[in-house]
């Protein structure tokens, strides 16, 4: 290799790693103490790095030549393989939010009144079928969401009216047929 | 055929003889290069489990490409080069998947984004403090000279790894360089002072 348009120190590290073999070049280099001091400095990390052994997990060794083998990319089951951990903990979070969710509309669905309580012991397991029956993919979002919305439906017909913003009129507000609206404009008391 | 008589083979004629059949020849081939791959992929990601997982991957790489006679690799090139190159491009494509992951706030920093330094959780590897420090040195190497140094250490030539991460021979010599000058610097200051700010190639 051409010394040409190398750096000293760059040239020293040629040197160092075997990759330069002229001695007298070397020896040339060295006499000057700084960069003596560098090539020592350096020799020592070199050397530590040098006792760098490490080794891979002989099952995966394993699994690679069994995969080496013919149809072995296809044959070879990885069973050494670690699951992916974001993965997991998505899928655990998925069931996390479907059991509350589950858990919610199993409330809203029960009967708060015992004497609606038709049947006691056949209740529990008609709910667990009935949630079994809607049991969306437990990964899928849509579903989930879907699941959530109904739950918002049910919570809405199954409450009374707060008592001062019905969002929508009672039946019996409304004035029968005929009749004059129920509504009586401000003005009107004013007239009285 | 012996597996001594394998070892005078030289490593194209040991691929011919895998894609002819001879599995034993792959065989040789892995037994050869796994510490130097597996060597290179803990440096990058320093973390064992991972490392193994990147390990199986490259291999498995290796396998198929060879298979379908659409690998890169040339009997002129030498065949580590090529192993190496693939691990590489398995690195850093699990960078490139764990960013998606990692929330890049504003306030964190390069250093902050380096793996894990925590110890290697590996009883089995009864190594000395110097050389877990030296593995947790290696760790805190900003990448592109962290990816030289471990290359050189597994047996790449400065102007193989040159060529292997686009780069002249000098940026290459410079950043070992900048690397060992980095690796010196942690380890003394590891029972003295804080880390010195490494130099940046």
């Amino acid at each position: 290799m051409k010394r040409i348009h190398m750096d000293k120190n760059l040239w020293l590290l040629l040197h160092l790693y075997g990759e330069e073999h002229n001695a007298d070049d070397l020896d040339e280099l060295l006499k000057d103490g700084a960069l003596s001091e560098e090539y020592r400095q350096l020799g020592q990390v070199k050397s530590l790095l040098d006792q760098r052994r490490v080794h891979p997990d002989p099952a995966r060794v394993a699994h690679v030549l069994r995969a080496a083998a013919p149809n072995g990319l296809h044959g070879a089951a990885d069973t050494t393989r670690r699951r992916p951990r974001m993965r997991l903990i998505r899928r655990v979070s998925a069931w996390s939010a479907f059991a509350a969710a589950a858990a919610v509309a199993a409330l809203l669905v029960w009967p708060l009144d015992p004497d609606d309580a038709v049947a006691p012991d056949s209740a529990p397991s008609e709910a667990a079928s009935e949630s079994t029956e809607v049991l969306p993919p437990w990964d899928d979002g849509s579903q989930l969401v879907d699941v959530y919305t109904h739950i918002e439906v049910l919570s809405a017909r199954s409450t009374d009216d707060a008592w001062d913003e019905p969002e929508v009129l009672r039946i019996d507000s409304l004035p029968p047929a005929g009749a004059s609206s129920g509504f009586t404009p401000a003005s009107a008391f004013r007239q009285r | 055929m012996k597996a001594s008589a394998y070892k005078d083979l030289p490593e194209g004629e040991l691929i011919g003889r895998y894609l002819e059949g001879d599995q034993e020849a792959f065989e040789v081939l892995v037994r050869l290069h796994k510490e130097r791959v597996f060597g290179f992929l803990l440096g990058m990601v320093q973390d064992r489990n991972l490392a193994n997982d990147l390990f199986q991957d490259t291999w498995l790489s290796v396998i198929s490409a060879l298979r379908k006679k659409r690998g890169s690799y040339e009997h002129t090139g030498r065949f580590i080069n090529w192993v190496i190159r693939i691990a590489r491009n398995a690195a850093l494509d699990h960078f490139r998947r764990r960013s998606r992951w990692t929330d890049n706030g504003a306030d964190e920093t390069y250093w902050d984004r380096l793996p894990d330094r925590n110890p290697l959780p590996d009883a089995v590897l009864t190594i000395s403090e110097d050389l877990q420090l030296l593995e947790e040195s290696i760790g805190r190497l900003p990448s592109a000279q962290r990816e030289v140094v471990l290359m050189r250490q597994e047996g790449l030539t400065f102007r193989e790894i040159a060529q292997l991460t686009g780069v002249s021979i000098n940026t290459a010599l410079g950043r070992m360089r900048y690397g060992l000058i980095n690796l010196r610097k942690m380890m003394n200051s590891a029972h003295q002072v804080p880390v010195d700010t490494p130099v940046t190639a």
